[in-house]
């Protein structure tokens, strides 16, 4: 295993925001931390980037531990959900900052810097103020400062938040290319369940401070061990089944149809989102929302008597 | 063990960066332990043992001769503090709502006597109302004896006004302005605005800026000398016990008893405003939220005849310095002249150069000391640290004579025999202008987001190269500050240098002092005058490199 983190626990105080939390990650990895706010994703992050010291549990990198060393030492760097970009140097002071503890000379860090400069699509930025900058090009500089000093582990917090929608998913797409090119292992903590599915190699979710489930994307889509992970990813319709296991289906899993399927119901709220319209459907039972492509047919309006059919997506076993 | 070489510069061990941190630290705690907390102890026990044993006695018999002494200074602390606090609420509400042209007039005579030395006004007093004042000679035809209490107090009263009224527009600056905007939406108009909720919201703020007026007019002892006549008060006994009786220990105990209300005074302000950065006047509100609470109706309309009274005043005491430097008076006339300047030369001589360089020193070290202690306060977060900041405020509200006599105490033997040389007076200025560049430094240090330097340690630097690289460019706006404030106290102080200065070694403010005392109040107006004129161009020019430094981030 490439990182290790083994019974970590932290408290600030009465609250416990990591909660005996262990994991492993494959060298070349990108991790996706999700949760909701407050779950303890950042903290898992800052102690393994060494801001912040465990209580109890060990954190490995490659075989050594790290639970102890002053982030310094560390060999892992942070992309901050802020950037803190240096604000009183030039893009290309920022970008080489770290070199000067690695022995370089003035010279070879300028050279490496240009050439990690490159790898963003900035180099005509390098002697610009890093306030000049816009967000994305911010984001940019944060991301080949990290990278230059060649860590074995890069972690990244919540690095596309302060990013508007568009920028926000080009950035996403860079990022998992650079993660390719380096081949470098990534810890990626965000709160947007999009982002993770899409980026992530395997997505970690969390829940007050404890692990939920750890799996592939489309394991913790299609397969959610915990009714939380079944809440916080994507929507879903709940059924109790008699032996008092979870039975769900996703919404785009029903088919509606105007006039046969499996049972009856009446259209009780639309939902219009553009690629694709949410129903809520209410039927004896109970309701069901149903997710339907926006592909110009068969458009119900609230109201409607209309008949859905369906298989069971999955299973909670309680 | 591998990452370890990786990591760290091959150039200098963390080992050699860690023992100067320590060095740093250290010596910082004992500069601030040595030349702030060891005077103060040494006044202390200079008024309790006498002959190496503990007695009451100085304290006894200081109450049984000058309870006298002790009325009137309580007497003009409380008309004075009264007076002024009301002043300078007038004076502060009207600046921060009034759009009126009169604005900037007001706001300059304000910096303008932060920048002016002390007894400027009793100065101004003397050439309009004294005995051939202008007014009351010139103009009213009679020879008054306007020397008293009334004097003491309406001088103080403007004299203290100035700060008291800048704090208090920090006060309001702080305060959320949509407060106002939703009082006014509710339909209360701006007087009942300004009564029943700004005033409430700067209570905090009035009973510091009551406090601190109460304390300074204490200490104060040069008005009630320059223009008090037979009226004495405490402070000027301690000052005469120095200089005139050398009764050093009666001279620690008056200190003392006009100690303990400032050491309220100075409780309750870390309480209430501990947050606040009212001392600097540093503010870093964005200044978006606009109110339409304007000076309307009878209260509002009422702040602003003071504040134009207030601002007749502060024009009337700075022409009429600037008139007694210019001109002589000769058979009942008054007439221009350069005479009064050229005078002055043999009384200046090296004072003024004198003055500068250790305004310079002051301004250069003190930043430094005081960038360090919020460095190590604020960034560092160093456990004790916020003992030592205590420690490092306290000269702000201590009077400056205890300050003073606390030197001339702590520094007249071996190890540190520093009495008579230049030496002591320049740490006197540092130390007793300490809280200026620690509030400064701290303001701007606070500001800076932790997660630039998290990112700065996670790039592999040691603390020193946080220092040195990110936290000391990014405070560039906290040096200017605190340099500026510092040369301009250093160069317009008095009160705890006045014992530490000898006589070859006068530094200008001194040399005012001497002359006002003498009789030559035109002497005192040119020198006056200079200090001004110096004080103003540093801070101007220095206001400009303030304002490029803001554009940049």
């Amino acid at each position: 295993m490439f990182i290790k983190v083994d019974n970590l626990t932290k408290k600030f105080g009465d609250l416990t925001a990591v909660d005996n939390l262990s994991f492993e990650v494959n060298k070349s990895e990108l991790i996706c931390v999700l949760g909701p706010s407050g779950c303890g994703k950042t903290t898992v992050l800052k102690t393994i980037g060494g801001f912040l010291k465990p209580e109890v549990g060990e954190i490995y990198i490659d075989g050594e531990d790290i639970t102890y060393l002053s982030p310094e030492k560390r060999p892992v760097s942070t992309v901050f959900q802020s950037y803190a970009l240096f604000p009183h140097m030039t893009v290309i002071q920022n970008v080489v900052y770290g070199l000067k503890f690695r022995g370089f000379s003035k010279k070879a860090a300028l050279i490496k810097g240009e050439e990690y400069l490159d790898i963003v699509g900035l180099r005509k930025e390098k002697n610009k103020k890093v306030t000049q900058l816009s967000g994305g090009q911010q984001q940019r500089v944060a991301l080949a400062r990290s990278l230059i000093i060649n860590p074995k582990v890069l972690l990244l917090d919540e690095p596309l938040s302060n990013l508007d929608a568009k920028l926000r998913i080009r950035m996403r797409d860079e990022i998992k290319a650079i993660q390719r090119r380096f081949n470098i292992t990534m810890i990626f903590v965000t709160h947007d369940q999009e982002e993770a599915l899409s980026i992530a190699d395997r997505i970690l979710i969390m829940n007050k401070g404890r692990l939920e489930q750890i799996g592939t994307p489309e394991e913790v889509y299609n397969n959610p061990r915990t009714e939380f992970v079944l809440n916080f990813i994507g929507w879903s319709n709940l059924i109790k089944s008699r032996n008092g296991n979870l039975d769900f289906i996703r919404p785009e899993k029903i088919i509606i149809d105007s006039k046969k399927g499996e049972i009856e119901g009446v259209i009780e709220e639309k939902l219009f989102l553009g690629s694709f319209i949410h129903y809520k459907i209410k039927t004896k039972s109970q309701i069901y929302r149903v997710q339907k492509n926006n592909d110009g047919q068969n458009d119900y309006n609230i109201g409607d008597r209309v008949y859905i059919s369906m298989e069971t997506t999955g299973q909670i076993v309680q | 063990m591998k990452i370890e070489k990786n990591r760290v510069s091959n150039k200098i061990g963390t080992h050699f960066l860690n023992f100067i941190d320590k060095l740093i630290l250290l010596t910082i705690l004992f500069l601030v332990i040595i030349f702030i907390f060891y005077p103060m102890l040494s006044v202390i026990s200079k008024s309790f043992i006498v002959n190496g044993e503990f007695t009451l006695d100085i304290y006894k018999s200081l109450l049984n001769k000058n309870i006298m002494l002790l009325k009137n200074s309580l007497f003009v602390a409380i008309l004075t503090t009264l007076i002024s606090t009301l002043l300078s609420i007038a004076v502060s509400i009207y600046i921060s709502f009034t759009n009126s042209k009169y604005k900037k007039i007001l706001t300059t005579i304000l910096m303008l006597t932060m920048i002016s030395p002390p007894f400027v006004s009793s100065l101004a007093y003397i050439s309009l109302f004294g005995r051939r004042g202008f007014i009351t000679h010139n103009i009213l035809g009679f020879t008054a004896n306007t020397y008293g209490w009334q004097g003491i107090v309406a001088m103080q009263s403007l004299g203290f006004t100035s700060l008291n009224a800048l704090m208090l527009i920090g006060v309001i600056n702080g305060i959320d302005k949509s407060l106002f905007n939703s009082s006014l939406d509710l339909g209360g108009n701006s007087s009942h605005t300004i009564s029943k909720i700004l005033i409430p919201l700067m209570r905090h703020g009035i009973i510091i800026v009551g406090l601190l007026t109460f304390v300074r007019s204490l200490a104060d002892f040069s008005t009630p000398i320059i223009i008090g006549g037979s009226f004495n008060v405490l402070a000027t006994q301690a000052y005469l016990n120095v200089v005139a009786y050398s009764n050093l220990p009666m001279a620690a105990a008056i200190s003392i008893l006009l100690f303990i209300p400032a050491i309220i005074a100075f409780i309750l302000y870390r309480i209430f405003l501990k947050d606040s950065n009212i001392i600097t006047g540093t503010n870093f509100r964005e200044e978006s939220d606009e109110t339409m609470l304007r000076i309307e109706g009878f209260f509002p309309r009422l702040l602003q005849i003071i504040s134009y009274l207030f601002l007749t005043m502060m024009i009337l005491q700075y022409l009429s310095i600037f008139i007694s430097a210019m001109t002589k008076q000769r058979f009942g006339t008054m007439y221009f002249t350069f005479d009064n300047i050229k005078e002055s030369k043999n009384y200046i001589s090296g004072s003024f150069l004198r003055s500068i360089i250790y305004s310079l020193i002051t301004g250069v070290v003190g930043s430094i000391i005081g960038f360090l202690i919020s460095y190590y306060l604020e960034i560092r977060k160093i456990k004790g640290m916020k003992i030592i900041d205590f420690i490092s405020t306290m000269p702000y509200i201590i009077p400056g004579t205890f300050f003073g006599l606390g030197y001339i105490l702590a520094f007249n033997k071996y190890p540190l025999e520093l009495t008579g040389t230049g030496l002591i007076v320049i740490l006197n200025c540092i130390f007793k202008q300490l809280p200026l560049p620690t509030k400064a430094s701290s303001a701007v240090i606070s500001q800076i987001n932790p997660q630039v330097t998290e990112a700065c340690k996670d790039l592999g630097a040691h603390d020193i190269y946080i220092l040195k690289d990110v936290i000391t460019p990014m405070s560039k706006s906290a040096f200017l500050i605190s340099f500026v404030n510092n040369f301009t106290a250093t160069m317009t102080t008095i009160g705890s240098i006045i014992f530490l200065v000898y006589p070859g070694k006068k530094l200008a403010t001194l040399v005012m002092f001497d002359a006002i005392q003498s009789g030559k109040y035109r002497i005192g107006s040119v020198i006056a005058c200079m200090l001004i004129l110096i004080t103003l161009v540093v801070n101007i020019i220095f206001s400009k490199f303030l304002l490029e430094e803001k554009n940049v981030y």
